[in-house]
């Protein structure tokens, strides 16, 4: 598969275009990391995080390639790399400093949330997904879902949004209670 | 509560990018002011950043299934492929080098088997060759002796001391009065 098809197959949100680049550049990937201090496991993660930061970038259809896809996605696994060297190097620090509970309580929220997104149907979480992170249009994701019309995709997406805002927001409540 | 409703659509409306230019403002004056505001701000944010670290792991989970097989393969599988192709290579390299040479050791015994038909056949003519081939190589050697200038004459000498005589002396005896005259006069009738 050539890199315009790749890109192509992307932007209409076919994810088996990212399994193929998965496929086809692990071992260049996952080496740029493991040759720079990192393990095997820590390698397979970077590269995991830096197609999803590609697939964001190209399932919007608005991605301009000036380069190859390896090429940039080489650039994306380097950059988290050394992102992820940084972090680890910042929490030897925190660590002796003592300053971890601002994190915990956020976390705490994140997983709320976590917990109750994942108790949603699953058209509610395909709409959400596409809408606040693939970044697609209503009419792309009528189509993806087999709505209708653009409008029937629209309420459906207003509609699970309300749903889960209420939902976290009775479980935020009650977690504010424990505090 | 009323207030709180307002508060909602507002945030939401403003996350979603669907308000005027005025309106924007607006809100974005309100955020520094209104800690209720900024309060349901920062929820619906959290909500959208939980989706969108949802989808995010929906995405690794997905690649993450797929990790398991291929690395196995193109690390232990392939590897032992590629050995194994090699070595067979290698083997089949060598097996064909060995029985190349036995082919032809084969195809040299034919042919000599050929020839010595053909020479069985033709025994007349290997007789005309071995009287030709001593004259012409005499001939060559004539040649290079018979331009001798005046300014040579001193190494030729010298090469003379050195090399064995029985070459030059054999030459000069026998043919060279028959075949270069014979060569000159060709020359002439040509021109």
């Amino acid at each position: 598969m050539k890199d315009s098809e790749v890109l192509d197959k992307i932007s209409k949100g076919d994810e088996s275009a990212l399994d193929f680049l998965y496929k086809k550049y692990y071992r260049m990937m996952t080496n740029l990391v493991i040759k720079n201090n990192g393990t095997e496991q820590e390698a397979k993660d970077i590269y995991q995080d830096a197609l999803v930061v590609f697939w964001q970038k190209a399932v919007s259809g608005n991605l301009i390639l000036t380069s190859k896809i390896s090429t940039f996605l080489y650039s994306i696994c380097l950059n988290l790399w050394r992102k992820e060297l940084e972090r680890k190097s910042r929490l030897v620090h925190d660590q002796k400093d003592g300053a971890q509970y601002s994190n915990f309580e956020q976390e705490e929220k994140a997983k709320i949330i976590h917990d109750c997104i994942n108790g949603m149907g699953e058209t509610c979480r395909k709409i959400l997904s596409y809408h606040y992170f693939d970044g697609l249009s209503m009419t792309d994701i009528a189509e993806k879902l087999g709505y209708a019309n653009t409008d029937t995709a629209k309420t459906k997406k207003y509609k699970c949004k309300q749903k889960l805002y209420q939902l976290v927001k009775s479980k935020y409540s009650k977690s504010d209670f424990l505090d | 509560m009323n207030k709180n409703i307002n508060n909602e659509e507002f945030v939401s409306q403003y996350l979603d990018n669907t308000l005027s230019e005025i309106d924007r403002l607006d809100f974005e004056n309100k955020l520094l002011k209104d800690a209720d505001l900024r309060e349901e701000y920062s929820l619906q944010k959290e909500i959208i950043n939980g989706i969108k670290e949802a989808r995010r792991l929906e995405l690794k989970s997905r690649l993450s299934n797929i990790t398991i097989s291929t690395p196995l393969y193109q690390t232990v599988a392939f590897k032992a492929l590629t050995a194994v192709t090699l070595t067979a290579g290698l083997g089949v390299g060598i097996y064909l080098m060995l029985n190349d040479n036995d082919k032809v050791g084969i195809s040299q015994v034919d042919l000599s088997q050929y020839n010595a038909e053909i020479i069985q056949q033709e025994e007349v003519m290997p007789e005309v060759p071995k009287s030709i081939e001593p004259i012409i190589e005499k001939n060559t050697e004539i040649e290079s002796q018979t331009p001798k200038d005046s300014a040579e004459e001193a190494v030729v000498a010298k090469r003379n001391v050195k090399t064995p005589e029985p070459v030059l002396a054999e030459p000069n005896v026998i043919q060279p009065d028959v075949v270069a005259p014979a060569d000159e006069e060709y020359f002439e009738q040509t021109k």
